[in-house]
This record gives structure tokens, C-alpha cells and sequence, in this order.
């Protein structure tokens, strides 16, 4: 188990990671969602022991782990260009760690090869690392940081480099070899689809603040602010006033529409009439009709002024006249279903209430 | 005559050009050293081995090619930890001044050798040590120094730089890490490094001309006080001597290392 309490860095007057707390349970598969330089990679080499916390502390297997130095930390991590040694072949780079942790000489040779059958590299063993593909390094890698059973193995955005196909292939591949051995993971990355194909938990991150730490499924149905609203998912931003609220229910008024929405965070004080909010719509959440909508809270004219078809889905940009003209982006995922909208077609556009999700400014 | 072949025409010329410009004056040294004449001529007078033989039996010249090694050698067991902690301080720590630093470490290339070679005559002088043949090692050394922070710089500039804290990460104790992580990862521009510093010692030649007395007289500043006198084949025969310690040393380096790392610095 790790458990981050309190932990700050600061490098002179820049605040990189501000005041993140937050456990991860044995096994688990936790994420660390964020863009450059929210501060992720470098609260991932505190936990490391690379970088030492300006405040706060770090406990693994509940030990504070402040004054120890990386080498004496049981933590695998897997490095963003993967930092595998030059000098030595595949088998070799596996082997070090075993080596450098004073494991029993004589059960390394078995260790190392069942490592190389998790990570399917059999047959690999003695290549060099410069005559491994891409993928294959990976793999190396991989059976580096996990060969000595780590209590915690750290990944430092390592699929980053790879192309799309082999990228997904090695998240689903790195997600079995996880759960097969049940190794406790923080993985940092700033890649959504990523962050919500692998993990258990998602943590989002922002200018060195945690956002939210939730399932994945909850961070992207329930986002916490409007942060992770436009960070997960492809989302519209419409600057809004509140123009009415009634127990629950609440209306915005977004230029000249007034809709029903949803209040993010039922917890907190609805505000006071008249207040700016942002209200978020997710682009899948918009539907799309040559004729008035009836079965959503609204409907508004608007004009196709973009269209992008990629196969699976089209994505449109719609310009509302009744939104302050905004341009409204929609993904219409079964497009084998419905006409294809060409730039200049008029078309009415609408969405459930409580797809609109209300944000404090 | 179409472009395409104007240009390969125009290419190979020069390719051609230069190739000969480049291995003329091997050539004509080659061809020179095994004349059976008296005097240095090309194309030579027929074909023996005899100026071979003069300078195998000369204890002159095989007392400065001794010394000459000996030389070479100090030089090589200064520059290669010297060298190699510069290189990799520059490469791998963030130095305040790291720019100047780097700038002062290439100073020895900025001033003229003569310079170079007045002030260490007088240096030695003061320290007593002039006339000492590992002085005139450690001389060569301070030289040529530049050529072996750049080769060990082009090896640990293309090295991740993470790969420190990846050993770290295996459960390596720094000094440890360093040995048998970061040394072996540089060991191409190491090997590099100190090849070219034993062949640019065992050639240098005007900062030995000061530093040297009878007593200590390198392979070049003994051929040099040979041609004073009378040019003979003899010192064809030497510098052939010469070029092929040259070509062991790119041999080795190219079994070892590769040629490659000169065509990849940063």
C-alpha cells in the first residue's frame, strides 16, 4: 500500500505539486491523469526517491519512506524513454536488478526466464537492446521492474513513444501482466484514453493540484470540476447565469436558451440567481436531427459548419445563433444510422438535462 | 549531357580529387621508403628493404620510438579518467557555468601550440621536473585533452538520462551504479578517447621539441633532428613505421567501438 500525505514541491518560487494526498490499495492500478507540466511526472519521482517532497511525507507498505534513498526502496518503474543499460544484452538488463538485490545465484537464471515468459520476449534473451523493436524494449523493460517483485512498480508515461496500434496493444498487454501478478502500479500519463482503459482509480492532476481521484467510469460520467470536464472527453464549454432553481432542479441561461441542467456537485450551495457558471456538454451528447427534436429537454437550430468523418464516428461543428453563436461540437457515433450533414446544412441540435453539467466559476 | 549524369560527373571528380590529395602523400612516403638509393626520390630507385633494416638497427631511433610509446602511454593513463569525469560532469550534472566550464576545457584548442609548449617549458622549469619523459607525457596530455572530453561526450550525450536513477531503481548504490552502469555505457567514447590521445602523444611533436633534451628525445624530434642534416629513405622508412601504428590504432578502434561513433556526435 502507498499513501501520499500532504506532499508539496516547490522549485524556488514555482509551486510544482501542491498539498497531494491520496492511497493506493495493494494491487491496485492507479493513474495519474494530467497535461505537461500539472506536475505528475514529478510527484511520480518523489514517490521514486529521485526528488525529495519540500513537505509532506510518503509511506510504502507503511513505512515513511523520506530518508530512504532509491536504491533501498522496493519500487520497479518503467522510464519514460525506458533507460534500459546499452552495455548489456536482454537477458542481462533483466537480470541486474536480481543481481544488484543480492538474490540467491542460483534461482536468478529461473526468475529471468519465467520473467521473459510473462512478458512473451522468449527467444529474445540475448539480442542487444538496439537490435529489439520497439515493443520488444518495452517488454525488457517491463520485466525489469517487475523481476524482483517490487512492492510498487511506477510507470513514467513509457507507451508515450510508440505508435497508435502498438501503444494499445502494450496497455491491455501491461494490464494483464498487472493483474496476473498483482502488483501494486502508479502509472503517469497525460493520454485520457490510456488513463481510462488501464486503471482501477484515475487521478486527475492539474498545476500541481489533485482535481479528482475516482473510478474511471465515475471521472468521466461525474467529473468533479470543470477541469476534468474538458480534460476527459470531447467537451463543449458554454459560459452560462443561473436563471432559476427549484429544489433540485435547475435551469441555466446559455444567450437566449433557457434549459434545465444538472449541478455537479450535489453537496455543495447551489448559487444565487443571476450567478455566472460554465455548464459542460459532452460532444457524444449532443443529438443531431434535420427536424425539431422532441424527445430532449431542448432543441435550437443551428448550422453545420464542419464535418469530419473517421469511420467509427462523425464529428460536427455546429454554429448556434441562440448560444451567443458558439460553435457546438458533436460526435454521432453510429453514422451508418443518419445522414451525413454537409457544411451549410440547418439542422436542430439538443440534449438531455442531465447531460448539461453545472460548474461554479 | 543530361543533369542527373552532369551531376555524378562533377561528383565523382571531386570525390576523386580528393581521394587522391588525401593518400598522396602516403603513397609517395610508401613508395620512397623502399628505394634502393641513397637519396629520398619518387618514384624510387627499384625496390629493397634495406632503409627498413637501417632503422630497425638504429638505437637511436628505437631508444625515441620506446620513449615515444612511453610518452603515449603517460598520457593515455592521465587523460582517460581526467577526460572521462570532465565529459561526464558536462554531460550529466547540471553544473552552474557548465557553458564556460565546457568553454575552459576547450581552452588548450585556442592557443597556439608554441604558446602552449613556452609556458609548460617554463612551468617545468620552475617545478624542476623539465627533462622528466612522463612530463613531456602529461604535456601531450593537457593538449590534447579536448579530443577526449568530445569523445566521451558524444557517448554520454546519446545516453538516456535517466539511466543513473534506472539502476538506482535495480537496487545499485550510486558508486556502484556508476561502475557498472554509467562507465560501461560510455566505454565506446572511453575506448575512442584513448586511442586518439595515444596516437596524437605518439605524434606530437613541436611542445616535445621544447621539453625534450638528448637525453629525452621522442620519435619526432629525433626525425626532425635527422632531416636537419641529410633526408635520407631512412626516415620514409620511419614515418611508414609511423602510418601503420596509425592504422592498428583505427583497426582496433573500428573491431571495438565502430566507426560510427565519429559520424554520431551531438
Amino acid at each position: 500500500m502507498v499513501a501520499v500525505e500532504g506532499v508539496s514541491k516547490t522549485f524556488g518560487a514555482a509551486t510544482v505539486v501542491a498539498e497531494v494526498s491520496f492511497t493506493v490499495a495493494h494491487g491496485r492500478f492507479l493513474t495519474i491523469l494530467g497535461p505537461s507540466g500539472s506536475g505528475k511526472t514529478t510527484l511520480l519521482r518523489m514517490i521514486a526517491g529521485f526528488i525529495e517532497p519540500t513537505r509532506g511525507e510518503i509511506h510504502i507498505h507503511g513505512r515513511p519512506v523520506s530518508a530512504v534513498p532509491p536504491h533501498r526502496r522496493s519500487i520497479g518503474m518503467v522510464f519514460q524513454r525506458l533507460a534500459l543499460f546499452p552495455h548489456l544484452d536482454a537477458w542481462d538488463n533483466v537480470e541486474y536488478p536480481l543481481r544488484m538485490r543480492g538474490f540467491d545465484a542460483a534461482e536468478i537464471p529461473d526468475r529471468v526466464a519465467a520473467m521473459f515468459g510473462i512478458v512473451q520476449l522468449q527467444g529474445f534473451e540475448r539480442r542487444r537492446i538496439q537490435q529489439l523493436s520497439g515493443g520488444q524494449q518495452q517488454r525488457v523493460a517491463i520485466a525489469r521492474a517487475l523481476v524482483f517483485e517490487p512492492d510498487l512498480v511506477l510507470l513514467d508515461e513509457p507507451l508515450a513513444a510508440l505508435d497508435r496500434k502498438l501503444r494499445e496493444e502494450m496497455q491491455l498487454e501491461f494490464r494483464r501482466i498487472q493483474q496476473e501478478l498483482g502488483v501494486t502500479t502508479i502509472n503517469v500519463t497525460h493520454d485520457q484514453r490510456e488513463a481510462l482503459v488501464m486503471s482501477d482509480d484515475v487521478m486527475v492532476m492539474d498545476g500541481g493540484r489533485m482535481q479528482q481521484l475516482a473510478a474511471p467510469a465515475q471521472t468521466y460520467r461525474h467529473p468533479a470540476n470543470a477541469f476534468v470536464a474538458t480534460f476527459i472527453g470531447v467537451t463543449n464549454f458554454l459560459p452560462a447565469r443561473v436563471a432559476s432553481r427549484t429544489g433540485s432542479t435547475l435551469r441555466v441561461r446559455i444567450g437566449t436558451l433557457e434549459t434545465p441542467a444538472r449541478w455537479a456537485d450535489p453537496q455543495a450551495p447551489v448559487p444565487a440567481h443571476d450567478a455566472p457558471v460554465d455548464c459542460a456538454l459532452r460532444a457524444e451528447h449532443v443529438r443531431l436531427s434535420p427536424t425539431p427534436l422532441t424527445d430532449t429537454d431542448c432543441s435550437i437550430a443551428g448550422k453545420v459548419v464542419q464535418c469530419i468523418f473517421e469511420g467509427d464516428r462523425v464529428v460536427y461543428e455546429v454554429a448556434v445563433p441562440a448560444l451567443d453563436r458558439a460553435a457546438i461540437r458533436v460526435i454521432d457515433r453510429a453514422p451508418e444510422a443518419h445522414l451525413l450533414f454537409a457544411p451549410g446544412a440547418e439542422v436542430h441540435i439538443g440534449w438531455h438535462a442531465r447531460d448539461l453539467i453545472v460548474f461554479p466559476r | 549531357m543530361n543533369g542527373a549524369r552532369s551531376k555524378a560527373v562533377v561528383l565523382w571528380t571531386v570525390v576523386a580529387v580528393n581521394l587522391i590529395l588525401l593518400a598522396a602523400p602516403t603513397l609517395i612516403i610508401l613508395g620512397a621508403s623502399v628505394t634502393t638509393g641513397n637519396i629520398i626520390t619518387f618514384p624510387p630507385d627499384g625496390f629493397s628493404l634495406k632503409w627498413y633494416g637501417k632503422v630497425f638497427g638504429s638505437a637511436v631511433l628505437r631508444d625515441a620510438f620506446v620513449r615515444s610509446l612511453w610518452v603515449s602511454l603517460v598520457c593515455t593513463v592521465i587523460a582517460v579518467p581526467a577526460g572521462t569525469l570532465a565529459a561526464l560532469a558536462l554531460a550529466r550534472s547540471r553544473i552552474r557555468f557548465a557553458k564556460l566550464l565546457q568553454l575552459y576545457l576547450l581552452l588548450p584548442f585556442t592557443v597556439p601550440l608554441i604558446g602552449a609548449g613556452m609556458g609548460m617549458l617554463m612551468l617545468f622549469g620552475e617545478l624542476g621536473i623539465l627533462g622528466e619523459l612522463w612530463a613531456v607525457g602529461l604535456a601531450c596530455c593537457v593538449i590534447n585533452l579536448p579530443f577526449m572530453i568530445w569523445a566521451v561526450l558524444a557517448s554520454a550525450n546519446a545516453l538516456d538520462a535517466d539511466l543513473e536513477n534506472a539502476a538506482a531503481n535495480c537496487g545499485a548504490a550510486p558508486l556502484h551504479a556508476f561502475c557498472t552502469v554509467t562507465l560501461p555505457a560510455v566505454a565506446p567514447g572511453i575506448i575512442t578517447g584513448a586511442l586518439l590521445m595515444f596516437v596524437l602523444a605518439f605524434n606530437e611533436f613541436l611542445v616535445s621539441l621544447l621539453l625534450t633534451d638528448a637525453n629525452t628525445v621522442t620519435l619526432p624530434v629525433s626525425i626532425y633532428n635527422s632531416i636537419r642534416n641529410v633526408i635520407t629513405p631512412d626516415l620514409a622508412a620511419v614515418s611508414v613505421v609511423y602510418i601503420l601504428v596509425a592504422t592498428a590504432a583505427i583497426a582496433l578502434l573500428d573491431r571495438w567501438v565502430g566507426l560510427e561513433i565519429f559520424l554520431k556526435s551531438k
